[in-house]
């Protein structure tokens, strides 16, 4: 995600809708792995920047949404995590809820069922590093946690991954 | 090792990303979603009206009730304490001096003697005890005696033997 972030001092709200939706909506894909659910995370998301707008278009827009969108979408899977044994809801949500089939349009492979093994903060972290390019410490700005959480984050992700790698090369 | 895994997961997202995009409807929908989140201006005056009419009928009613309260809402004119009456000496004067600087008229224990202020009549400790030696009047003209006089020292009066005729 290397496009230049939004600055929000020029644009309408749904100027900033149209421009950051595409880049936004992968970022929520890639945190809960469900396009349904990113596209709700994210609607929920826009509809907090809207709110806020006057205050939050001055500064970086982009930044603010993220970071809700980021927040929620660890809570979702949480919760998610958490009621994994009494699933509720239709066939369709119960379905998606326990089967394997990724998102939509997301690459499947091992690389993705390790990623979506991770735990919520974990992953979060690694979207944010590989996919939105953020340094340590605007990750820490992002998710509210200090730098060396950051670091403790990233290296269990990282470990877990090699792990996952050297087993796929033995 | 962890240069190809940091390049490797890039190009996981990057190859995953063309697979995902927002179309049309999406945004439309992230749009409304926005617009509908804010509240409008003019929803932000809908409460001015009533809270204004309920001020206004609050600061109403406590004007009426102040002028409906006894008294009108002044306070009440101060009126000067007088002496308890005396009915021995008829028509008290009021007290010139402020209420502090008058002299008890309850007798007070421990003095010799009270000194009575020159032209001002003693108070009588009170109206009900009766003193010895004064008379009250009896069909006949007769005063009655007191059955017991007063000791002085306070003490009781001896009891009177009976002596044998």
């Amino acid at each position: 995600m290397s496009a230049q972030e939004i600055r929000g001092a020029e644009i309408t709200f749904d100027e900033f809708v149209t421009a950051t939706a595409g880049r936004l909506l992968r970022t929520a894909v890639f945190l809960v792995y469900d396009r349904h659910l990113a596209e709700d995370l994210l609607q929920v998301a826009y509809e907090r920047v809207a709110r806020k707008w006057k205050r939050v278009s001055g500064g970086n827009p982009e930044a603010y949404a993220r970071r809700v969108l980021v927040n929620l979408a660890i809570d979702e899977n949480r919760r998610r995590a958490r009621r994994r044994d009494t699933p509720v809801g239709t066939v369709a949500d119960v379905e998606r809820l326990a089967g394997p089939p990724p998102a939509a349009g997301v690459a499947g492979g091992d690389l993705d069922e390790v990623l979506r093994a991770l735990p919520a903060k974990q992953r979060a972290v690694v979207v944010l590093r590989y996919w939105c390019d953020l340094g340590e410490q605007e990750i820490a700005d992002t998710l509210g946690i200090s730098r060396g959480t950051v670091k403790s984050h990233t290296a269990r992700a990282m470990a877990a991954l090699r792990e996952h790698m050297k087993e796929g090369r033995a | 090792m962890n240069d190809e895994l940091e390049a490797l997961l890039r190009d996981h997202y990057r190859a995953a990303a063309d697979h995902v995009t927002a179309d049309p409807g999406t945004v439309r929908r992230f749009q409304d979603a926005g617009r509908s989140a804010v509240p409008e201006p003019r929803s932000r005056w809908r409460w001015a009206f009533p809270a204004l009419a309920a001020a206004v009928t609050a600061a109403v009613l406590v004007t009426i009730a102040m002028f409906l309260w006894p008294g009108g809402g002044r306070p009440a004119t101060p009126r000067p304490m007088g002496p308890p009456a005396s009915p021995s000496v008829p028509g008290p004067e009021l007290p010139t001096e402020p209420p502090t600087a008058r002299p008890s008229p309850a007798p007070t224990r421990g003095t010799g003697g009270r000194v009575t202020p020159p032209g001002r009549s003693t108070p009588e400790p009170s109206r009900t005890t009766r003193m010895p030696g004064t008379a009250t009047p009896m069909p006949g003209g007769k005063a009655p005696r007191p059955t017991t006089s007063p000791v002085p020292g306070g003490r009781p009066p001896a009891a009177v033997s009976p002596t044998p005729s």
